[in-house]
């Protein structure tokens, strides 16, 4: 009702949508969304400022009641419980940060206030309490400290320890850092992340933002344990929303399956961490958080060295280890991994070195995905007609027949290979998928012809690939795939030789449309709800 | 831009040094400013219960009656301070229907709860600190006689979808017309508003 046609038909419909999309971006900071719609429509440059000053009034709202000022000396109203806030420090992904002077006890500290509509229940606040509670126990020279936490006017709140400095996501910001000093962070973070987990405490949102470095280029864990207070109440797009990209989480906690997150867990989203540090980039990276979430799921991450050459090999695989898809395969504990680190750097032979064949099967399947699917529908059916070819009493016209089909299997084999080769290589690879889908139709195409006739089970093949390119969800590959397949059963009518009449056929060309569009509806449907769950994500800019 | 910046802060010293005249004036020119900063509040959290214009009258006269207490010195601190004091009112009167009236609150938000369908997101990018934020006390004050000078109803959807955030089926719902209808409307307001905007506002 609210969605009908009309309002998209509206004249300045366009512009309504670019400019709705443009304030989205504002409001949420995306810098790099509001640069593309900017090479969209370069007239939305004129309403940016007026924008985004009105929305100047909008933070009064995401700040929390009794704020405090530039002007300290105000009066009592910048109290805030015991403290004295003095100044804003920084935003994360579940609040506001402020410099606050505790004057009981003489003391600055970090007080963060948790914002936003996480925590608007009674239950999800006291969960949150109950969880900073246990966190605040931890004292370890890597990991900052809690001192307390509680709840004032409503809003929750906890202190720690200021750390003046960066943070890891800044310094790669700044550019890149050498294999030894991330190899040596990532000794000290492990055993931080270690520590936590002795003590209880799975930290479940560990990310280069979240290791800061003191003065002494230290790294520092902050935020750990607070992440467990929002997935009891959230799906984990949502939580990505909060949390930030699910670029360092792993298969598990991206899935959502809370249960089954461990402290293996965290191994995981050090190893992401170690990616990044080494490569610049994290290991998944995709073009939405629903994008980033199912690379996480499904694809391998790509080697280190794809990247950055001067990784040695040996620390690669430790890396690898800890970005397994399978929590047995990744190390068993961080400590592990910090030892691990420290034998690499002694140059010391690891007992995890050597990798299992299934592990490095799996790796290479994930790694290349497209081929490793048709090679394995492929070559079994390669197999089954070499067998049935040798295997004739009468050879000579049964191989006739099956000859042609074994070159044009080899050949398909052998262009999905070099397609999957070339989508390996550096550059632009948006014509890949397109190569693959017009070859699997051409030499199913041209295997089928091989029986001279267009039975109905022959559509059912071009259906399927018809409905695998629906994966994509990219409407153009689900089009090519259409309108190919169409094709590839009108050659096969062509060459038909029992023809009869021209009833089943037209149906059947019907019938392939219908699924075309369905298909590409579905995709539509699916990206618009994406898009919907993406609107209010703020994405961190890319490190690259 | 400088020469009205100048004339604020002009009024601001002027006032505290006891000039009657100029403090009428420091006052008048923000009085829009406590209203939009008033009416953000009060959408969110208390729409229902309060009347802006009562909360914009309470914090004025606070702010009249405190002015010694004042001790900040440039425009932006004295923004900072007023919007303290709406804030401090708008807690005020959420305790009071927290405390005392708690179950129709609660009643009123479930029918529509203002937080359920906002846009929900951060506030700007991380680098954009406080005193970046405040250094266009200018700007603000003009943003808010603009916003204030809106129609009822384009003020109404610049409020929901600017300030509050919310998405255009949350709009819809909250102002009673068909998503279409509000999208021309924002599109009208928002246009108004630039143009309120880039005439040259003076500020007396």
């Amino acid at each position: 009702m609210t969605n009908s046609a009309s309002d998209d038909d509206a004249p300045g419909a366009e512009l309504f949508s670019l400019l709705d999309a443009y304030l989205t971006a504002i409001q949420c900071g995306d810098v790099n969304e509001q640069q593309r719609l900017l090479s969209l429509e370069p007239g939305l440059a004129s309403w940016g400022n007026d924008l985004r000053d009105i929305d100047a009034f909008a933070k009064i709202l995401s700040e929390p009641l009794a704020i405090p000022t530039q002007a300290p000396e105000v009066d009592e109203s910048i109290r805030f419980g015991k403290y004295e806030l003095r100044g804003e420090l920084g935003r994360g992904g579940m609040g506001v940060v402020f410099r606050a002077y505790q004057p009981e006890l003489d003391r600055t500290v970090a007080l963060k206030m948790l914002t936003g509509s996480a925590f608007s229940s009674p239950d999800q606040r006291r969960r949150f309490a109950q969880e900073a509670r246990l966190a605040s126990r931890i004292r370890h020279p890597h990991i900052v400290s809690i001192h307390d936490v509680g709840d004032f006017g409503g809003q929750p709140y906890f202190t720690m320890d200021i750390v003046t400095g960066s943070n890891v996501a800044l310094r790669l910001r700044k550019g890149p850092i050498s294999t030894e000093q991330a190899v040596h962070w990532m000794i000290m973070i492990a055993k931080a992340v270690d520590h936590l987990h002795a003590n209880g405490i799975i930290h479940r949102d560990l990310k280069p933002s979240n290791v800061l470095l003191d003065e002494c280029d230290e790294p520092c864990l902050v935020d750990f344990g607070l992440a467990r207070a929002l997935d009891e109440f959230q799906d984990p797009t949502v939580t990505g929303t909060i949390l930030g990209t699910p670029s360092y989480m792993s298969p598990e906690q991206a899935a959502g399956r809370i249960r089954e997150i461990t402290t293996r867990s965290d191994v995981y989203s050090l190893g992401a961490i170690l990616y990044e540090m080494l490569c610049g980039r994290p290991p998944f990276k995709g073009e939405s958080a629903f994008d980033t979430v199912l690379q996480v799921m499904e694809r391998e991450p790509l080697p280190l060295r794809h990247w950055n050459r001067t990784v040695p090999r040996k620390l690669e695989q430790i890396c690898l280890k800890c970005l397994e898809k399978s929590p047995e395969e990744r190390y068993p504990s961080a400590l592990e991994l910090a030892h691990d680190l420290e034998r690499w750097i002694r140059g010391e032979s690891s007992p995890y070195e050597s990798l299992s064949p299934i592990t490095r099967f799996f790796r290479t399947f994930r790694r290349y995905p497209d081929a490793a699917y048709r090679l394995l529908a492929l070559l079994p059916t390669l197999l089954i007609v070499v067998l049935r070819c040798l295997s004739a009493p009468n050879v000579s016209s049964i191989s006739d027949y099956y000859k042609p089909i074994v070159v044009e299997l080899s050949l398909w084999i052998g262009l999905s290979l070099v397609w999957e080769w070339q989508a390996s290589k550096p550059g632009d690879h948006r014509w890949t998928p397109f190569a693959f889908l017009l070859t699997d139709i051409v030499f199913m195409t041209s295997i089928l012809q091989a029986r001279k006739k267009a039975d109905i089970s022959h559509v059912t093949a071009y259906a399927l690939v018809l409905i695998l390119s629906g994966l994509s969800l990219n409407r153009s590959q689900i089009w090519t795939a259409g309108l190919g397949c169409i094709a590839g059963y009108l050659c096969l009518l062509y060459s038909a030789e029992d023809f009869e009449s021209w009833i089943v056929p037209i149906v059947m060309i019907v019938l392939l449309m219908c699924c075309t569009i369905v298909t590409d509806y579905q995709a539509r449907r699916l990206s618009i709800w994406i898009r919907m769950k993406e609107a209010g994500q703020r994405q961190e800019p890319i490190k690259a | 831009m400088n020469s009205e910046s100048s004339q604020l802060a002009g009024w601001l010293s002027l006032a505290r040094q006891g000039d009657e005249a100029a403090r009428n004036r420091l006052f008048e020119a923000c009085r829009s400013f406590v209203a939009v900063t008033a009416r953000v509040h009060l959408h969110r959290r208390l729409q229902t219960k309060v009347d802006p214009s009562d909360l914009v009258q309470q914090s004025m006269l606070e702010a009249h009656r405190g002015f010694e207490r004042f001790h900040g010195q440039t425009p932006e601190e004295w923004l900072a301070w007023l919007k303290q004091i709406v804030q401090h009112n708008v807690l005020d009167a959420d305790k009071y229907y927290r405390g005392a009236h708690r179950r129709d609150v609660r009643r009123e938000q479930l029918i529509s709860d203002p937080t359920s369908g906002r846009v929900d997101c951060l506030p700007a990018d991380p680098g954009l600190s406080p005193s970046q934020l405040f250094s266009k006390a200018e700007r603000e004050l003009q943003v808010a006689v603009a916003i204030e000078s809106l129609p009822e109803d384009y003020r109404q959807v610049v409020l929901l979808r600017n300030l509050e955030r919310l998405s255009f089926d949350d709009v819809a719902e909250r102002m009673n017309r068909t998503r279409g209808a509000c999208q021309m409307l924002w599109m009208r307001a928002v246009e108004q508003l630039r143009a309120k905007l880039s005439e040259d506002l003076s500020l007396s």
